[in-house]
């Protein structure tokens, strides 16, 4: 066991390795730099000089293998470095934005379940019923819909009728001011959620459909259990397991949707930061908000393979 | 020349061919019957396939054609005042801009003056090569690293592993913008990118089910024979995983669709050519006052991916092995 | 329940645009008399200005009619008696405005008057999100100045910023003994900031008096392009105006400046918005962290003390207790900036539920759909943007250094309908001198009759289609047309690129034309070595009324922004002629002749084709400082607004406003 969890660990730094080393080069593979980038409105007033002062402060000048060696190097020492763009260090501007990032990604994350579950579960008992194929149509409804046309339309409901105030500007957290908050994140939390719903649902359905043919499930049923016991008791809770191995998965999707839902609702978690940091070219954000999604994900991943290792021994083997 | 039908050759009334065409329809009547949501998805798909196909005939106008109308106020050389009341009067002609759906736009016009419906019967061009293509290229990819990784396993296997965790640990949507941006955003661009992000999917998939095969019994025999590796990989592994292929390639339309939309949403997308998601950008901003951009570009998005959605699932339903006489 | 959803709304037309092109009189007609008017109360209790101006009224137009005086003795002021006179001529033009307009007109002004202005609040707006750095003199991007002007002052700054009218700032007055001479004398009792994180700052000389040595070494600093430490810097974009100074003597509280040659565009620069003054300690003092931007490194003698800076976070200025000019100015107590937002979603949302004050954008559609939704409680304006939109021709290399299919583009180009397309029909074609210089452009009736500007388009296409055969223009090949990708990047204007090509295509018959983007990291370097492509975008500010100075720039030999190697001997002559050329009628000659010379020439490849109008929308309680009912300055009108822009929170649209505080001193 022991054995097992090390050799897990070490593929997990490795594979955050891998995405560090990977964001770093992809912005600087992209066109364009910060320095061209802000100065770039007023291009006919950029000279040569300017541009080449601007990259020399930024350190951009630097041959690429320098700079991936000091970017390496502080990285282990964890030093980010600072914004081009807020000038803030980059741990400033991650300690800003991640707890809204975890707020709307828990928030996303129960609507997504309470939905799901509930949908997966009634759309398994009744296979192939009616209630079965309208559950499930809605459900796939919800996932092709593109989460920036539902909030879009959503919002305009919102203004169009007064319904309640969305803080885009005072950017309340939970624990500050519970209400606003959750006004403010209604929109996208259910936006998000829904679209997360379908996949977790259909997971779900198709390993209940497994399990309730199993023989436990049978020899539950001979033995005269009412069939909420059966299903609740036995059937649920060993078809949620592998629901739950998906988690990583569901956290990188729901992240996904973030990038855009944070950016319409003026969010400024995580996901808005990937956004304004690619487009601007803001180097040090940039590669340290992937890293730390990514490190997000695979702990994720690792805490799920090794808690599942521990149930069932059979996966260490593989 | 040589594939002319003779029909002394293959009698029109061979009882085989037509055999075979009707089992093929009764086969597809039974999967409309048994999965009736994966059916409405199959019609669904083939109505927009039809449409991409047919654009050019049923778009009634180029979808870059500008539409003028001539200006009924129009004078020429106006006053000062005139134009302060009326800044179009300056123009013998106006672009037709956010006209009503009607007998002329079915769909109405856009800002640009542009027509509606011809802009979103091409944009399902796109849509559909996106997703096709970069599925194909998905599933092409996929089966040839699954296949590496999953036969030769070792530090080959673990490096392709830990790539694939990498491309997973960053968000599907991070990762399609990243690759796009550094290449020209051309449509084939756009689509190999898409296909390249949708690799760490794929590849994992295949891999475990080569995986699976290669345990099995005919591939050990065909081991023994000395059947060389590429052989049994083409001979024995490939046809086995067909059924995951299949999954494979219909699983990921969607979200490819849906990718495209995203970015093009975000100002990223594809170039010169038109595109739903940015048409529900450009419409957006006036919803109120001029919606239906919007509403009918975001509802052909949603229609287009819930075809595939639907028709994946059923799929997926019919080939998986586990659910297999459920 | 409110009638604003669009179901409900199916029968109504589409909004009147009315007024909208007021910009279009030429010169400042009727624009409103700026109040410079000083009022001596400094109790803030939402007092009415009105009333102290009137007591003060009388002590102020005598002091007004003596510095009048004053300059009528310098040698400078007969222009401004000239543009005066055009002034004259075109308020006669005003005057022939129907009845019911003057009735109107005459109703809005009474309106005007009964409002009287009140003190207090705050104004909140979006800010952007890039700032280079927070020194003015290093920047080439405007956004530092929506800051900074607020919080520092110039020599002289704009009263009329369409015209370029000035009054005093730090430099109460000034004269010019000859051409090649100014001399300012600094106005007594000015402070710098004795408050506030910049006044904090280690570096920081706090509450100092202004002396000639502070405005010599900011002059000093952008004429020599050195630092501090003795090292060169390539990134002060004013070095070329203030490279025009030979030397500089220093007064008792004046400062004398001796021109290279004779510049009658000189004075106009000490209003740019620009060239704010530092402070040398601390401007000086922090060169090495120039790009570093906070409150701490800013300090100032203007209006306000800025007490937060964190770009992408929050702005916010307060009123400067010790103001030294105007005892009752600034208007507001204070300013906030939020940040940019990144998708017009939440502009709207914050817009609409009153958590910003104002709101605009390059797409007017949103602005209208809200206005039409809240006609009672919202107010448009609409102003000029200093960004000209252009179409460059690389006319220095093959194949367009021929002049006829130069030209060919340059008429092929469908102006009013990339307006309408682009712009809702905001906008106003320009000629070589953009309608934003209104003094020195040539006017629109006139502009309607000539070549590439005239309203029977066909006429122009022939002629086009004529020169571009005779050319070999169908036998180029494939043409790629480039867009910037900052400007593709607006969902509003993404188009772009597709409708500059379908515009050549459909004027040539052909299929040659195709569009495509590319960013500026591209584009400038390719600027810069004259190799560029057949280009469409944004160029760069104006930055002073006076168009010969950009005209200089542009299209004499070797000037800094002549990519295309203009060199004609006629128009090197007149330019220059007309930079010294102290009677205007005669300058604008000259100027006029050029513009026709270059447009008979297709411009040289630079197609200057118009330039757009900004709506800009805000609620009724927010008075900002506008020329008309409807219009707004065109542009350099910061410095404007922040004296002259002020609150009337007891307006029952300010009821529900929900708006966020500044950072207190």
């Amino acid at each position: 066991m022991q054995a097992y969890i090390i050799r897990r660990i070490i593929g997990a730094v490795f594979v955050v390795f891998l995405v560090g080393t990977f964001s770093f080069f992809a912005i600087r593979v992209l066109p364009g730099d910060f320095a061209t980038a802000s100065l770039g409105l007023d291009a006919g007033s950029a000279s040569a000089d300017n541009i080449a002062q601007r990259k020399a402060d930024l350190g951009l000048d630097l041959p690429i293998g320098e700079q991936y060696a000091n970017w390496l190097w502080d990285t282990v020492r964890l030093d980010l470095g600072t914004s081009f763009l807020t000038q803030n260090s980059v741990w400033y501007e991650i300690g800003r934005s991640l707890p809204y990032s975890i707020e709307l990604g828990i928030l996303i994350m129960i609507v997504g379940f309470t939905v799901a579950i509930p949908v997966g579960l009634i759309s398994a008992i009744f296979q192939d019923k009616a209630l079965d194929y309208s559950l499930r149509g809605l459900a796939i409804l919800a996932l092709a819909a593109p989460v920036f046309w539902t909030a879009a339309i959503a919002s305009l409901v919102v203004l169009q009728w007064d319904l309640f105030l969305i803080d885009v500007i005072g950017q309340p957290h939970l624990w500050e001011n519970p209400g606003k908050a959750i006004t403010w994140y209604l929109i996208p939390m259910f936006a998000g959620g829904f679209a997360g719903t379908a996949t977790t649902m259909r997971l779900l359905r198709s390993q209940m459909l497994e399990v309730l043919r199993q023989d436990y499930v049978r020899t539950a049923r001979a033995k005269g259990l009412r069939e909420s016991v059966v299903i609740m008791r036995h059937a649920l809770r060993n078809a949620l397991l592998p629901v739950l191995t998906v988690m990583g998965v569901t956290i990188a999707t729901i992240i996904g949707s973030q990038v855009i839902l944070e950016n319409m609702f003026n969010i400024p978690g995580i996901g808005n930061k990937v956004l304004t940091s690619l487009f601007a070219r803001d180097n040090p954000v940039f590669q340290s908000v992937v890293l730390i999604i990514a490190v997000f994900t695979v702990l994720t991943n690792l805490v799920v393979d090794i808690l599942y290792g521990v149930i069932d021994p059979r996966i260490r083997l593989s | 020349m040589s594939q002319v039908i003779d029909p002394t050759v293959v009698p029109l009334r061979d009882p085989t061919i037509l055999d075979r065409a009707t089992g093929g329809v009764r086969a597809l009547g039974r999967f409309l019957r048994s999965k009736p949501l994966g059916g409405s998805g199959l019609i669904l798909v083939v109505l927009f396939i039809a449409v991409a196909l047919l654009a050019s005939v049923i778009q009634r106008h180029d979808p870059d054609e500008i539409f003028e109308t001539q200006n009924p106020d129009y004078k020429a050389n106006p006053t000062t005042l005139e134009l302060a009341r009326n800044p179009d009067i300056g123009s013998p002609v106006l672009v037709s801009q956010f006209e009503e759906p009607g007998g002329g736009h079915w769909f109405g016009t856009d800002k640009f003056g542009r027509d509606i419906w011809s802009q979103v019967i091409h944009g399902s061009r796109l849509s559909l090569i996106v997703g096709l293509g970069a599925s194909v290229i998905a599933v092409v990819g996929g089966l040839i690293i699954g296949m590496i990784s999953a036969y030769y396993a070792g530090i080959v296997d673990l490096l392709i592993q830990r790539i694939v965790d990498m491309l997973q640990a960053i968000p599907f949507l991070v990762l399609v913008l990243v690759f796009t941006q550094i290449t020209e955003r051309s449509v084939l661009n756009v689509v190999l990118w898409l296909g390249v992000a949708g690799l760490a999917i794929t590849t994992r998939l295949i891999r475990s089910a080569v995986l699976q095969v290669r345990e099995s019994e005919f591939v050990l025999a065909a081991q023994v024979v000395g059947a060389s590796d590429l052989r049994i990989m083409i001979r024995h592994v490939l046809p086995n995983c067909v059924a995951v292929l299949i999954i494979a390639f219909s699983i990921g339309i969607g979200a490819y669709i849906l990718a495209e939309a995203s970015i093009s949403f975000l100002g990223a997308g594809p170039q010169g050519i038109p595109s739903w998601g940015q048409m529900v950008q450009a419409g957006r901003g006036s919803l109120d006052l001029h919606p239906w951009q919007t509403v009918f570009a975001g509802g052909a998005i949603m229609l287009i991916v819930l075809g595939f959605n639907l028709l994946g699932d059923a799929l997926r339903d019919v080939l998986d092995p586990r659910l297999r006489g459920a | 329940m409110s009638e604003r959803s669009y179901w409900q709304r199916m029968g109504r037309k589409r909004m009147s645009r009315r007024g909208i092109l007021r910009a279009s009189a030429r010169a400042g007609v009727g624009a409103a008399g700026l109040a410079l008017v000083g009022c001596g109360d400094d109790d803030d209790d939402g007092q009415s200005v009105a009333q102290v101006q009137q007591q003060q009224q009388q002590a102020q137009q005598a002091a007004q009619q003596q510095a009048m005086q004053q300059q009528q003795q310098q040698a400078m002021q007969q222009q401004d008696q000239d543009q005066q006179a055009a002034q004259q001529a075109a308020q006669q033009q005003a005057q022939e405005q129907t009845a019911e307009e003057q009735a109107e007109q005459q109703a809005a002004q009474q309106q005007a008057q009964v409002s009287e202005k009140k003190y207090g609040g705050y104004f909140v707006e979006q800010s952007a999100n890039v700032y280079e750095t927070y020194d003015a003199q290093r920047t080439v991007a405007s956004p530092v100045l929506q800051v900074l002007a607020r919080v520092q002052s110039k020599l002289l700054r704009f009263s009329n910023p369409d015209t370029g009218e000035l009054v005093g700032d730090l430099a109460e007055t000034w004269e010019t003994p000859d051409s090649t001479t100014i001399v300012l004398h600094l106005r007594d009792g000015v402070n710098w900031h004795n408050q506030g994180p910049g006044a904090n700052h280690p570096a920081a000389a706090p509450g100092r008096a202004l002396t000639t040595e502070d405005i010599v070494w900011n002059i000093d600093r952008q004429r020599n392009k050195l630092l501090e430490s003795g090292e060169e810097a390539g990134n002060f974009g004013r070095s070329a105006y203030w490279g025009g100074v030979s030397s500089i003597d220093q007064g008792d509280m004046s400062v004398t400046l001796n021109l290279v040659e004779p510049d009658a565009t000189f004075i106009q620069g000490f209003a740019n918005e620009f060239n704010l003054i530092n402070q040398p300690e601390l401007v000086g003092g922090t060169e090495d962290q120039y790009t570093e931007v906070d409150a701490s490194k800013v300090i100032g003698t203007g209006p306000n003390i800025l007490t937060r800076w964190d770009p992408g976070e929050g702005i916010s200025c307060v009123k400067n207790p010790d103001f030294w000019d105007l005892p009752n100015r600034p208007l507001l107590d204070g300013w906030v900036w939020v940040q940019t937002f990144q998708d017009p979603n939440a502009y709207r949302i914050a817009f609409e539920q009153k958590q910003v004050d104002s709101m605009t954008d390059p797409d007017p559609n949103t602005i209208f759909a809200i206005h039409d939704d809240r006609i009672d409680e919202t107010f448009l304006t609409f102003q000029g943007v200093a960004n000209t939109v252009a179409i460059f021709t690389p006319s220095n290399k093959a194949p367009w250094n021929d002049l006829r299919l130069t030209r060919a583009i340059d008429l092929a180009i469908n102006r009013r309908q990339l307006i309408q397309q682009l712009h809702n029909g905001l906008g106003k074609v320009s000629g070589p001198v953009t309608w934003m210089q209104e003094a020195w452009a040539i006017p629109q009736e006139d502009l309607e009759t000539m070549p590439g500007y005239r309203i029977d388009k066909e006429a122009d296409l022939e002629e086009a289609r004529a020169l571009w055969d005779a050319a070999g223009g169908p036998e180029l090949g494939q043409i790629d047309w480039v867009t910037s990708e900052l400007w593709a990047s607006r969902a509003a204007w993404s188009a772009t690129p597709g409708i500059i090509a379908e515009m050549f295509n459909q004027a040539f018959n052909t299929d040659q034309f195709n569009g495509i983007t590319k960013p500026y990291l591209e584009i400038i370097p390719s600027w810069i070595a004259k190799d560029f492509d057949p280009f469409f975008s944004w160029i760069p500010n104006i930055e002073i009324p006076d168009a010969r100075a950009d005209m200089i720039g542009a299209f004499t030999t070797g000037a800094g922004s002549n990519y295309w190697d203009i060199s004609d001997p006629y128009i090197d002559e007149t330019l220059i002629a007309a930079k010294q050329e102290l009677d205007y009628e005669t300058a604008y000659q000259m100027v006029r002749d050029v513009q026709e010379y270059a447009m008979e020439r297709g411009q040289f490849g630079r197609s200057i084709c118009y330039n757009y109008i900004y709506p800009y929308i805000g609620y009724n309680y927010n008075k900002i400082e506008k020329k008309s009912e409807e219009e707004g300055w065109n542009f350099l009108a910061v410095s404007l607004q922040a004296f002259e822009h002020w609150l009337d929170l007891d307006d029952p649209s300010a009821a529900d406003r929900q708006a966020p505080s500044p950072v207190p001193l």
